[in-house]
């Protein structure tokens, strides 16, 4: 499923996927790992906001990253 | 029936600047507050010091309040819990029965006495459900030492050194890894620096366990007592995961109590087992075999293992409310409307609503207050001298004005308290992030910033909704630009005298220039203060809304307001002092609190520093002189004219435009409109108000309240300036 790894702000809505990669940034990437961002991890995204923002389901939290940020990060689509 | 009993002393102290020494420890002296400190000599023992950490949001700050029955700074908000509070956990026991959780060897003959079942038994008047471990310490063999649920009854023993704890509330944290302040200074604290806590509660949320977790992988790879306080389980519940209690205890290998800090249940337990695991030794950490630290991957492994077995998730993937509330309020259209709509209702709020309670307390000073207590010294033979002046006009008019505030703050944090806990500034944070983030600023930087147009003062205190110090700092310098209504006043009375059917467009100008000089200082401050400082990406956790609680917000309001009246109320009575005497001093004839205005030191010393402002067009005495009183309060301008020009400010406005406009014209060689236009725009742009200044310096304390003052008299004057020489060319 190599082709079907994308970055989070290209991810559709509301579909399963795999977390590919983490933020380059090491404390960016360390709050994202706290909020439960991890390599191999599940997130949804449920949510595009005026400012570009994602809202994430993320292990059932919910959170907000910023467009730029979504651009930084991969996701694959779940198989089936 | 609850285990704790309200106890006093809270301290908040500023994160970095607590001195956190000797709190530390097991069962050490803790240098708390002289309650504390009467009450551990009274004990003739010393004070458990219990840390209460967990990461942002989880309920920790509502739980220091519930067990200490004291106030804290808290929130539905990330990181709401900027500093750390201490506080003083006392119970009264007398019976013991009760379920417990304590980390035990099998063998322990002491504890396998206990009977297994949970009593919550009949009390007697004045009893507690309580309590505690024998006194004789039980030794846990190991750390890996497997958790059992226990329950017996004991008789509370005079000798029981745990009656009394020391907790104290660390920042928020979602890791030790030291990549924010908040989480340094919880590292430093709990496990670099020696002695360590006697015990550390960590509270988790049930709705999100795996997030919370992280911190508690952490503390438990250190030689830490830990007891582990699950919260939110109702949220839990209500998104189909149920954590069961013993199960999760026995996967940690820590006891588990499940707390509602919110409802204050659950306190018992965890004051018995706290004081159970007090009791035992020090267990070993969680190791590696080969000694080497855990890397992130296999905490998160450990965590899934954990949850797995402490959690029941019935899969029901069900919409939460929370979605379907985001649906709408964070919308393409709806939300950025929404978000409009709830800062007009802020602004509003404490603008208009609070303005007749001000005026209710102002007139009370004014009126009644003053007037008792002038005919009180005229019984004592100190009517109509300096003594009168000083109570009256200094000191009362001080007092009055600080109180006038109390109505504004109450209100404000009030509203602030309420969008916090609802969950609502999460959200607002997220849409306004893209526009705050051309100043460096995170968007919830953009309610304080709103909040200034209203009153500048509790727009200080809002900030603390940044959970960094630097955006913190930037936005409190930013805060003076805003054109508080105070200020909106004087431009009134200026445009209409001044600029009369146009007074509309001149005010609106003035707005519009306000907005300017926040982005414009914001830039530059980016670019040169804080050029090093990154953009950090959004990057926030949206907590589940909920309905506020009347308490919770209550509380949370009082003790903001109680900061600000603590750190203002010298300040502000101080300076209104100040100016009195300035004011009482006659350079010529007249005696001590006697001189008229205009021969008075006040006036003297305006006349020196209006050529100052010689190039901006308003370089007169009359002029000058409001400006020192606008520094204690804009509102104040238009009746000390009234005061220097022999007018009723406010009831004569017509004569006091005559004069003003022959000042103006005098002092600009007959540029009055290009004179008024740069002082309006000074006054938009220098220190708001000595409350202002005070609200800063405890924010962010002596130094930095100084280079906001210089930065806002720099771009002040040369603004004037500018405009002058501008304006002058068409007026």
């Amino acid at each position: 499923m190599q082709e079907s790894i994308v970055a989070l702000d290209q991810a559709p809505l509301g579909e399963a996927l795999i977390i590919v990669s983490t933020p380059q940034d090491p404390i960016v990437a360390h709050k994202m790992m706290t909020l439960g961002w991890s390599k191999g991890g599940q997130v949804r995204v449920l949510k595009k906001t005026v400012g570009g923002a994602r809202i994430l389901d993320l292990n059932g939290s919910r959170v907000a990253i910023s467009k730029a940020l979504a651009r930084t990060v991969c996701v694959e689509g779940i198989p089936g | 029936m609850t285990a704790s009993t309200p106890t006093v002393p809270v301290v908040n102290e500023v994160l970095g600047s607590t001195d956190m020494g000797p709190c530390c420890g097991p069962p050490v002296p803790a240098k708390t507050t002289k309650r504390t400190r009467t009450s551990r000599k009274a004990m003739g023992g010393d004070v458990p010091v219990i840390a209460l950490v967990g990461a942002p949001n989880v309920g920790k700050s509502t739980l220091f309040n519930a067990m200490t029955g004291s106030n804290v700074t808290m929130g539905n908000w990330p990181g709401s819990t900027v500093e750390i509070s201490r506080g003083t956990w006392r119970h009264k026991p007398k019976t013991v029965s009760r379920k417990r959780h304590i980390n035990q060897p099998e063998g322990d003959s002491q504890t396998n006495t206990a009977s297994c079942e949970h009593q919550p038994g009949p009390m007697a008047t004045g009893q507690q459900s309580v309590e505690l471990a024998s006194a004789a310490p039980t030794v846990a063999s190991s750390g890996d030492a497997p958790t059992r649920a226990l329950a017996r009854e004991l008789p509370m023993t005079a000798s029981d050194p745990y009656q009394e704890m020391t907790i104290i509330d660390f920042p928020g944290a979602y890791s030790l890894d030291s990549t924010s302040p908040d989480e340094e200074f919880t590292r430093r604290h709990l496990v670099e620096q020696s002695p360590a806590p006697s015990l550390i509660i960590a509270v988790v949320d049930a709705a999100h366990l795996a997030r919370s977790l992280y911190l508690v992988s952490e503390v438990r790879e250190h030689p830490l007592r830990v007891v582990v306080a699950v919260s939110m389980s109702d949220v839990g519940s209500r998104h189909g995961v149920d954590v069961d209690i013993d199960a999760l205890s026995e996967a940690l290998e820590v006891p588990v109590v499940r707390v509602d800090p919110r409802r204050r249940t659950g306190l018992d337990d965890l004051a018995h087992t706290v004081r159970d695991t007090l009791a035992l030794e020090v267990p070993s950490p969680r190791a590696r075999m080969d000694g080497i630290e855990y890397d992130e991957d296999e905490r998160f492994a450990w965590i899934a293992k954990v949850v797995g077995k402490g959690t029941k998730n019935d899969g029901s993937a069900r919409q939460q409310l929370s979605d379907r509330v985001d649906r709408i309020v964070l919308a393409k259209v709806a939300g950025p409307l929404i978000f409009i709509a709830v800062m007009w209702a802020v602004f509003q709020i404490t603008t208009t609503v609070a303005s007749p309670l001000q005026d209710l307390l102002g007139e009370l000073f004014a009126g009644p207050v003053s007037s008792g207590v002038a005919w009180l010294l005229s019984a004592a033979g100190l009517g109509d001298t300096w003594v009168e002046g000083l109570l009256v006009h200094g000191l009362i008019g001080g007092v009055g004005m600080l109180l006038t505030f109390v109505p504004l703050m109450a209100l404000m944090f009030i509203l602030l308290a309420l969008l916090e806990d609802s969950g609502y500034l999460a959200r607002a944070a997220v849409l306004t992030d893209r526009i705050m983030g051309a100043l460096g600023l995170p968007g919830r930087a953009f309610l304080p910033l709103v909040v200034g147009f209203g009153c500048n003062v509790p727009a200080i205190a809002a900030t603390r909704v940044l959970s960094q110090p630097r955006h913190r700092l930037m936005t409190v310098l930013l805060i003076p630009f805003t054109a508080c209504s105070a200020r909106l006043t004087v431009f009134v009375m200026l445009g209409t005298v001044f600029f009369g059917r146009w007074a509309g467009t001149a005010v609106f100008v003035m707005y519009l220039v306000s907005i300017l000089l926040v982005v414009a200082t914001g830039l530059v401050l980016r670019s040169t203060l804080w050029r090093a400082m990154p953009s950090e990406p959004l990057v926030i956790d949206l907590p589940p809304y909920q309905v506020p609680t009347l308490r919770l917000t209550l509380s949370v309001a009082w003790v903001r307001l109680r900061g600000f009246l603590k750190t203002a109320a010298g300040i502000i009575v101080a300076t209104v002092v100040v100016v009195w005497i300035l004011q009482a001093i006659p350079t010529g004839a007249g005696t001590f609190g006697h001189a008229d205005t205009d021969t008075s030191l006040y006036a003297w010393l305006a006349r020196h520093v209006a050529p100052i402002f010689a190039p901006a067009g308003f370089g007169a005495w009359q002029i000058v002189s409001a400006l020192f009183v606008g520094f204690v309060a804009k509102e104040a301008i238009i009746s000390s004219w009234g005061q220097t020009f022999a007018v009723s400010g406010t009831e004569d406005i017509t004569g006091l435009g005559q004069q003003l406009t022959a000042v103006f014209n005098a002092s600009s060689n007959g540029h009055a409109l290009a004179a008024v236009a740069a002082f309006m725009v000074f006054l938009l742009a220098y220190t708001p108000c000595v409350a202002t200044l005070a609200a800063q310096k405890r924010e962010v304390g002596w130094r930095w309240t100084g280079v906001g003052v210089l930065i806002q008299l720099g771009v002040a004057i040369i603004m004037a300036i500018v405009v002058f020489q501008v304006a002058r060319v068409f007026w």
